[in-house]
C-alpha cells in the first residue's frame, strides 16, 4: 500500500450495479441564535449512487453547505445541531455514531472525504505541503515514517503539481489558491474513499482555475470509482460534469433531477431564475441576464407557505394560501416542489 | 526582485534560494539590537557556565581585612562589607539569575501552556473554571505573589523558583487560551477533523505549532521579568538567602554605602538592567522573524 495513487486506481473493481451509496433522509439541522432557533436544513433528502457525481445548488445560506457539514458531523455546536434524520452510508446511520467516536474518525477522511472553500485556510501555514498530505493517508492506511515523502510526492504528481520532489518541502503560502486546491483534492483522496464531498471546490479560484479543478476531480473520481459531491452556487460552472443536481432553497430540496431535465426541463421557478441568470454560450448574443429579484427569506421566522413565494413570479392563489408543496415526482427521476406547472405556464421572459 | 528590495533592505540581503532557517537567522543578524541583546545573553550565560574560571576569588570568601575596598588591581570591582570580592559575586550572580530566570519561565509555560491549551480546546465548562482561576491570580500583582508564596514557602532557590513560575502561569495560560481558540476555529483544523483526525491529535499537532511563535516571543520576554522578579525578592531579603550570591541581594547590600561605595549597588543593578533589556530585545526580534509568512521569504 506504499502507493496510493495504484492503490486507489485499483478501486473496487467492476460492481457496476449501482445501488445508493449515501441516503440522507429528512435531515434537520438547526441553529440556535440570539434572535430565534434557524431551521438551516428543514428536512432534506437525497441519494447518492455509486460513481455518481451530483451537485447541489443553492444561494448563500439555503443549507447546502450545513446539509454536508450534517451528514460528516462537522457541524460547529453550539450553535449548530442536528435535529432529526438519518444518513445512511453503507448501511450504517452515520448520526448514530459519536460525533468524535472511532466509527465516525474512521468514515471521515477513510470513506468520507470533504474539501472546503477557502483552500489556502485549510492548509496548516507551519507544515509543509508534504507532512499535511499524508496526514489522512497516516490516520487511515497506517504508514511508516521512511515512505511518506514518497507518498505526499505521489500525491502531489497525481494531481498535476509539477517538480512534486521539491514542492512537497514548501510551506502552503507558497502555493497558489489553485495549488492549494490541488493538494486539498490530493488529501482527500489519498485513501480512496468512497464519497468526496467538495464544499464550493472553486469558489475561491479564478475561473480558468475552476474548469480545471472540476475535470481534475472529476477525472480522479472517476479512477477510483468514487462519488463525488459538489455543493455550488454556480449552475454553469458544474453543468457540465454532474449527472444530478439538487437545486435547494431555504434549507429544503426544490427540485431535483438530472442535468438534463434541470436545464433542459426545469420545473421550479427558482431553478428557473438560477439558469436565466447563468451565462450562455448557446444562447444569441445581446441577451441579458434575469436576477431573481429580492433577497433569500430570513430562516428564523418562516412563512407556512412556499418559501420562494415572495420572489416568485409565477405564483398562484394556491401558493399563498397553501402550505409549502411536497416534494413530488414530475418526469422520471425529477422531482419539484411547487403547484405551478412552470412548463404550462410558459417560461416568462426568456433569457434574451 | 531588486525594486522590492531596495525598499526592504532586509529582504534585499537575503540571497535567493536560502532555507527558510536560514533566512530568519540571516534577518536577525542584520537587527542591531537583538544583536546587543543575543550578544549580552550569551556572554551572561558563558559568565554562569564558566563562572568558578573566570572569577578571580570564591564568591563567598570573606577578608575582614580589606573590606569595602575601593577598585583596584586586585579587585576591579572593589570589595563589599565583609571584604568579598564583587566582581567574583556578580559572575557567580550570573548563574543564580540564569537558573531562576530559565527554570521558573519553563515551569510556567509548561503548567500555563497545558491549562491554557485544555481550557481553550475544550471550552465549555472547562474552560470557564480554568480561565476564572487564573483571572482570580492575576488580579495579584506578578511580584505581590511571588513575594507571598517566598513569605509562605521561604527563600532559597527552588522556593523562590517555584514562586516566581507560579505568578507566572495566569499570563501563559491566558495567552495559550487565546491562541487556542483562534487557532482551533480556523478551516485548517476543521479540515484536518474532516480527514478523520482525533482531538489530540489536533491539539499537538496542529494547535501547538501555530501557538508557539507567541509563546516563544513571550516566555523570551518573560525570562527577563523573572530574573527581574527574583532580584526583587532577594532585594527584599526573601528570595536566594546569603551566602549564595544574587544580584538583587548584592544592589541591597550596597544600599547603606550608595554614597561612599555607590558602585556596590550600581554594576548588580546595571547588569539586572541589562539583562532584562537583553531578552525583551532577543524577543522583540524573534517576533519578527518568527511570523511564518516570512519563511521561505526570497
Amino acid at each position: 500500500m506504499s502507493d496510493p495513487v495504484a492503490a486507489a486506481t485499483a478501486g473496487s473493481g467492476d460492481t457496476a450495479a449501482r445501488g445508493p451509496i449515501l441516503e440522507v433522509r429528512d435531515l434537520r439541522v438547526q441553529f440556535r441564535t440570539p434572535l430565534g432557533t434557524v431551521n438551516a436544513v428543514d428536512g432534506v433528502s437525497y441519494e447518492l449512487y455509486e460513481d455518481e457525481i451530483v451537485a447541489v445548488v443553492g444561494e448563500s445560506g439555503c443549507g447546502k453547505s450545513a446539509t454536508q457539514l450534517a451528514v460528516m458531523q462537522l457541524l460547529q455546536s453550539p450553535p449548530g445541531r442536528i435535529a432529526g434524520g438519518e444518513v445512511i452510508f453503507e448501511g450504517n446511520d452515520l448520526l448514530k455514531y459519536k460525533k468524535n467516536g472511532p466509527e465516525m474518525r474512521k468514515v471521515r477522511g477513510g470513506q468520507i472525504a470533504m474539501i472546503f472553500q477557502e483552500p489556502i485556510n485549510s492548509l496548516n501555514p507551519v507544515l509543509t505541503i508534504g507532512d499535511q498530505l499524508v496526514e489522512a493517508y497516516q490516520l487511515h492506511c497506517g504508514l511508516k515514517g521512511q515512505t511518506s515523502t514518497q507518498v505526499a510526492v505521489d500525491l502531489l504528481k497525481m494531481v498535476g503539481i509539477p517538480a512534486a520532489e521539491k514542492r512537497v518541502r514548501d510551506y502552503p503560502h507558497q502555493f497558489s489558491g489553485g495549488m492549494c486546491q490541488r493538494v486539498m483534492i490530493a488529501m482527500g483522496l489519498s485513501c480512496s474513499p468512497r464519497i468526496l464531498i467538495a464544499d464550493e471546490p472553486t469558489t475561491a479560484l479564478d475561473v480558468t482555475t475552476q474548469a480545471q479543478m472540476l475535470e481534475l476531480m472529476r477525472k480522479l473520481v472517476r479512477q477510483m470509482r468514487a462519488s463525488l459531491v459538489i455543493v455550488t452556487h454556480n449552475l454553469g460552472v458544474v453543468a457540465r460534469y454532474v449527472e444530478r443536481i439538487y437545486v435547494m432553497y431555504a434549507g429544503r430540496v426544490v427540485e431535483s433531477g438530472s442535468t438534463k431535465d434541470i436545464f433542459g426541463n426545469p420545473r421550479h421557478p427558482y431553478t428557473l431564475g438560477l439558469l436565466k441568470s447563468v451565462p450562455r454560450l448557446d444562447e444569441a448574443q445581446g441577451c441579458r441576464l434575469v436576477p431573481i429579484e429580492g433577497m433569500p427569506p430570513n430562516l428564523i421566522d418562516m412563512p407556512g407557505t412556499c418559501a420562494f413565494l415572495p420572489r416568485c413570479s409565477y405564483a398562484v392563489e394556491r401558493c399563498r394560501t397553501d402550505s409549502w408543496p411536497e416534494l413530488t415526482s414530475v418526469g422520471d427521476g425529477h422531482r419539484a416542489r411547487c403547484y405551478v406547472n412552470v412548463e404550462e405556464v410558459g417560461r416568462g421572459p426568456a433569457a434574451c | 526582485m531588486r525594486l522590492a528590495a531596495r525598499r526592504d533592505p532586509l529582504v534585499l540581503a537575503a540571497p535567493r534560494h536560502m532555507s527558510t532557517r536560514r533566512v530568519a537567522v540571516h534577518l536577525l543578524l542584520r537587527k542591531g539590537l537583538f544583536m546587543f541583546g543575543a550578544v549580552v545573553i550569551v556572554l551572561m550565560i558563558l559568565m554562569a557556565v564558566f563562572a568558578p574560571l573566570l572569577a578571580p576569588f570564591a564568591p563567598n570568601a570573606t577578608d575582614m581585612q580589606h573590606s569595602l575596598a575601593r577598585p583596584s588591581a586586585q579587585h576591579l570591582l572593589g570589595t563589599d562589607n565583609l571584604g568579598r570580592d564583587t566582581l567574583s559575586r556578580l559572575i557567580y550572580g550570573a548563574r543564580t539569575s540564569l537558573i531562576v530566570g530559565l527554570a521558573a519561565v519553563a515551569a510556567a509555560v509548561i503548567l500555563g501552556g497545558i491549562l491554557g491549551t485544555v481550557a481553550g480546546f475544550i471550552g465549555g465548562i472547562v474552560q470557564a473554571v480554568i480561565m476564572r482561576i487564573v483571572d482570580m491570580l492575576m488580579s495579584i500583582p506578578m511580584l505581590l505573589l511571588a513575594l507571598t508564596l517566598a513569605a509562605v514557602l521561604g527563600g532559597g532557590l527552588k522556593n523562590v523558583v517555584i514562586a516566581i513560575s507560579i505568578s507566572m502561569v495566569p499570563p501563559f495560560a491566558r495567552l495559550m487560551a487565546a491562541q487556542t481558540l483562534t487557532i482551533k476555529e480556523r478551516d485548517f483544523v476543521s479540515a484536518q477533523r474532516s480527514m478523520g483526525a482525533p482531538r489530540w491529535r489536533t491539539m499537538l499537532g496542529t494547535v501547538m505549532p501555530n501557538a508557539y511563535p507567541a509563546v516563544l516571543v513571550f516566555g523570551t520576554m518573560q525570562i527577563g521579568a523573572a530574573i527581574l522578579g527574583e532580584a526583587g525578592l532577594s532585594y527584599l531579603g526573601i528570595g536566594i538567602q546569603p551566602p549564595t550570591a544574587a544580584w538583587g541581594a548584592m544592589v541591597s547590600l550596597g544600599f547603606p554605602y550608595l554614597v561612599t561605595h555607590p558602585w556596590l549597588s550600581i554594576v548588580p543593578g546595571v547588569a539586572v538592567m541589562l539583562v532584562v533589556f537583553a531578552f525583551n530585545m532577543v524577543g522583540d526580534g524573534l517576533r519578527d522573524v518568527l511570523d511564518p509568512r516570512l519563511r521561505g521569504t526570497q
